[in-house]
């Protein structure tokens, strides 16, 4: 069944999504494609106040699922629970108060704030807009939350394109975490940032964790950085969950083949990734009803190619969705997973 | 605002489009002349002293002529591309932002009205409007409404995926902040370019219909009229028709450059990246 | 090794015209790449490792002036050559291959028609006749790890994915047989598993080939892999250059200390990582060490005397006033 949250039952939890289905584009009526399906039956629960990393590569859906549980996509099917109400089908104008308490932070820093207002007002307007403080001491509370972040006061007049990737991202956090928020979602924040700012900005992440008790859902293709700063982690593979569980136990002992070639990549075995050079297409009458990473494994067996495996439990808190999972232990300790 | 004075044409611009301002708003308190008042002692002079762009066939100064002309000109070009700016970029934004069914019709009659070439949809519009200076604003804001609108919707398109906007929508900003604060403003300098290029059509297109006979009707001057009877006189008098023709032309040449200058500097500048 | 150098870099300085004024991306770099050799470029933003790629093979756009005490290829001074001449070498002898790999391609042309212009341009300049260039264009593609070279060939660039866009802008590369390609981070963009793919691959190319590799980059592991010997830049400068294994293992200047710290600090998941702190690029005065500003181990005459490289093992040197005492 579903994993559990750190030490909470899963009712504790502070969202559950369940059953989440994103298809985009509506069915052609005069071609025959296929709308896209991007989100495939995904459930899984935030606690308050863990990190849950989303881990996976380009087009694995991990991006589209943070994005929808903050609503800026409306699912296909499925629900999102969270303070008693069911966000996935909330219409827009009913959020209200909810949107407070949902907040993103960007991958790209530049392109997440509006290049005509200097940092000051960027900041300004959602301390107005929900009524964080009173209007005469939003000016204070923007310095202070800049000086939160680690940067100066004298940062609050200039325009984003005078600031640095690295200083621009601290500004982001501010930004979300101005508004008191209970689930930040980060997707990607340090991909662009220089090797020796990533450092920066994931201790701040953490901080402000730490220190507020956000929760925080930590989208990454990074499995280094994933593993530092997430106490969860759910390995995504076209739109499906295909291994969820605590950090330690994912990264000591993956059950997953797709989980382990993620994690042989990145070290020095050499040969070390488990999958064809180049997909050579094999029949799946429908796809819908088998493994979507059946074409790439190694460890293909028939009932692969004909039914779609459930995420099993493996370990206590540790599940994955495979017919044949690697055997606990077999894996070699991943060691020298570099930033 | 460095970068425009550096840009040798824009500031060029400027201080034409300044000047022609400042001659037409202040010029016919400065002159004598009555620009309607008939002086049958002095029909059709050649420039002088007195007439520094010589008489017409009623013996009216046609400098002054040119300038309260240029007034109503401007005017009325003012007036209809202002309307046009603001109704079709609000109209383009929403139906950028909003989309669905209605925007999709505004567009598809948009693109009709957009079809005509402005000329013929002016008089079109003279006709089934009626004569008069109030329809002639009315038929060049018609005319450009399209455009804006369509100018509009474009650039926000393209703005309302970036970033910035998702991150407003996810804040809970409402519809109308989104759209005057974060899309507006970095759509609006092709916007401000095209009112400038708009104002020097506009006053083309209203000369030109008062040449037909359509706008302005004597004795009110207008650039038009004075256009066609300089036109109807150029063998024995042809400085009415040559001069004001140019004081048109040196106008629109203000404002051409001025729009050419305003749309260099509010370009990004591409500067050199290590 | 003591094979004689296939190219000779000093007292690169390439400087840019921004406005009136002329902002210096490479400051005085100076460095030289064996036969046969992969030579890593490391740096973040603002350190000049594209720069300095893009300054050997002339890649630079006008308002970039660069400048050298010499570049010499094989012992010929590069800067002596005419326009025509460096074109001939640019590209045949000299290939570059670029982080994205959708830029290098014409997107209305097919591959197949890239590869055999590659292959045209290379046998042109070697001498050879025109010959049927299909089957090495297939068999190529093949060595780069494509099972379906036909159906490639066949494809124009958007029909394929960044790994296999990546994969057949190798096969062109290989296709000219260079003799130093310059490789300015041709990983990053791509996905993990991809990735490594492609190191194997680029490893295994440069091996068959012999031919040397700039490797520009910034990530430290990917470094280690590849790189015989590397360089690690900041601000413009070399601020530390020797055997990879060393300057990754037991780095000497506080710059490459502290990126091997933070690197270490996320493998031990320390609770907080350790922490350079400034931005990149930030340089000191200009009287003083490049690095100061940023410096945990800076002292007082740091920022008033520039250090010089300095020799701190065999063929291991570092720019820093600590090893000069």
């Amino acid at each position: 069944m579903i994993s559990e949250s750190r030490g909470a039952a899963a009712s504790d939890a502070t969202m559950q999504v369940r059953e989440l289905v994103l298809d985009f584009g509506a069915p052609q009526r005069f071609r025959n494609a296929h709308p896209l399906r991007a989100l495939d039956s995904v459930s899984l629960d935030i606690a308050q106040g863990e990190i849950l990393g989303l881990v996976g590569e380009s087009g694995s859906g991990k991006t589209t699922l943070g994005k929808t549980i903050l609503g800026a996509y409306k699912p296909t099917r499925g629900r999102i629970l969270y303070a008693g109400r069911d966000l996935a089908t909330l219409p827009p104008g009913s959020w209200g108060l909810l949107r407070r308490d949902l907040q993103m932070i960007f991958q790209d820093p530049l392109s997440s704030f509006n290049p005509r207002f200097t940092i000051e007002s960027s900041l300004a307007l959602p301390l107005r807009l929900h009524g964080i403080c009173p209007k005469g001491s939003v000016s204070g509370e923007v310095a202070a939350l800049l000086k939160r972040v680690g940067l100066g006061p004298e940062h609050a007049s200039r325009y984003p394109h005078e600031l640095s990737g690295g200083q621009l991202q601290r500004v982001a956090v501010a930004r979300a975490i101005s508004v008191k928020p209970r689930i930040i979602v980060a997707d990607e924040p340090v991909s662009k940032l220089d090797v020796s700012v990533r450092a920066q900005i994931l201790n701040l992440l953490k901080r402000m964790n730490r220190e507020t008790g956000v929760s925080l859902v930590f989208i990454t293709h990074d499995l280094g950085v994933a593993r530092f700063l997430c106490d969860r982690i759910a390995v995504m593979y076209f739109g499906r969950i295909v291994e969820i569980g605590a950090t330690d136990q994912v990264f000591a002992d993956p059950r997953h083949p797709y989980t382990l070639s993620l994690l042989r990549a990145r070290s020095a075995v050499p040969d070390a990734v488990i999958t064809d050079a180049d997909e050579v297409p094999i029949a799946i009458a429908d796809p819908a009803q088998a493994c979507n990473y059946a074409p790439r494994c190694a460890r293909r067996i028939a009932t692969c190619t004909q039914n779609r495996p459930a995420l099993t439990t493996q370990d206590k808190g540790h599940s994955s969705a495979c017919f044949v999972p690697i055997e606990a232990g077999t894996a070699e300790r991943t060691e020298g997973i570099a930033s | 605002m460095r970068a425009f004075f550096a840009n040798k044409l824009a500031v060029i611009g400027a201080a034409v489009t300044g000047f022609v301002l400042l001659a037409v708003i202040a010029g016919p308190w400065v002159l004598p002349h009555s620009p309607t008042e008939a002086n049958f002692l002095a029909l059709l002079e050649p420039p002088s002293l007195a007439h520094p762009f010589g008489t017409d066939s009623f013996g009216r100064d046609v400098l002054t002529r040119i300038l309260y002309g240029a007034r109503v000109s401007l005017a009325v070009s003012v007036t209809g591309v202002l309307a046009a700016a603001l109704l079709g970029s609000a109209a383009g934004l929403v139906s950028a932002y909003v989309g669905g069914w209605t925007a999709a019709v505004a567009m598809r009659i948009s693109d009709l009205l957009f079809s005509f070439p402005s000329f013929v949809l002016a008089l079109f519009l003279m006709v089934v409007l009626g004569f008069g200076i109030a329809n002639i604003a009315a038929s060049i804001a018609l005319i450009y409404l399209p455009l804006f609108a369509r100018l509009a919707r474009n650039m926000a398109l393209v703005v309302k995926e970036e970033p910035w906007v998702q991150a407003a929508q996810l804040m809970g900003q409402s519809t109308f902040s989104i759209l005057t604060r974060e899309i507006l403003p970095n759509i609006a300098a092709p916007l401000f370019v095209q009112i400038a290029i708009g104002i020097a059509f506009g006053i083309v297109i209203e000369a030109g219909l008062s040449f037909l006979g359509l706008g302005v009707q004597p004795p009110n001057p207008s650039l038009g009229t004075i256009m066609a009877d300089g036109r109807e006189y150029f063998q024995r008098a042809p400085w009415v028709l040559t001069l004001s023709g140019v004081a048109i032309s040196i106008a629109l040449l203000g404002l051409n450059l001025l729009s050419d200058g305003i749309r260099d500097v509010m370009d990004p500048k591409l500067r050199a990246r290590l | 090794m003591t094979e004689a150098a296939l190219i000779e870099v000093a007292n690169l300085r390439t400087s840019f015209a921004v406005g009136r004024e002329r902002v210096a991306a490479v400051r005085g770099v100076s460095f030289s790449i064996a036969e046969g050799e992969v030579f890593g470029l490391i740096g973040e933003s603002g350190s000049g490792k594209t720069v300095t790629g893009l300054s050997l093979l002339r890649l630079l756009p006008p308002h970039a002036s660069v400048d050298a005490d010499a570049i010499r290829f094989r012992g010929k001074d590069l800067a002596l050559l005419s326009g025509e001449e460096f074109r001939a070498l640019q590209g045949v002898k000299l290939a570059m291959i670029f982080q994205d790999p959708v830029g290098s391609f014409n997107p209305a042309k097919t591959v197949a028609w890239h590869l055999k212009q590659a292959i045209a341009r290379r046998r042109a300049y070697a001498g050879t006749g025109e010959g049927e260039w299909r089957e090495e264009a297939v068999q190529n593609l093949w060595d780069v790890g494509i099972r379906v070279p036909e159906r490639v060939l066949a494809s124009y660039p958007h029909q394929l994915s960044g790994g296999m866009l990546q994969r057949a802008l190798i096969a062109m590369v290989i296709s000219l047989r260079p003799v130093l390609i310059i490789a300015d981070e041709p990983t990053t963009n791509l996905d993990n598993l991809v990735e490594r793919q492609i190191l194997d691959l680029i490893r295994a190319q440069q091996r068959k080939l012999g031919a040397s590799v700039l490797y520009v980059t910034h990530d430290l592991a990917v470094a280690g892999e590849i790189c015989d010997r590397i360089a690690v830049m900041y601000a413009g400068e070399i601020v530390e250059m020797g055997p990879a294994r060393d300057v990754l293992e037991r780095p000497r200047h506080p710059y490459a200390q502290g990126l091997l710290q933070t690197s270490a600090s996320l493998d031990r998941r320390d609770e907080y990582l350790y922490e350079l702190q400034g931005e990149p690029g930030m340089r000191g005065a200009p009287e003083g060490c490049c690095f100061a500003a940023r410096c945990p181990q800076v002292m007082p005459k740091c920022r008033s005397t520039q250090p010089r490289l300095v020799d701190v093992g065999p063929g291991h040197v570092s720019r820093c006033l600590l090893h000069d005492q």
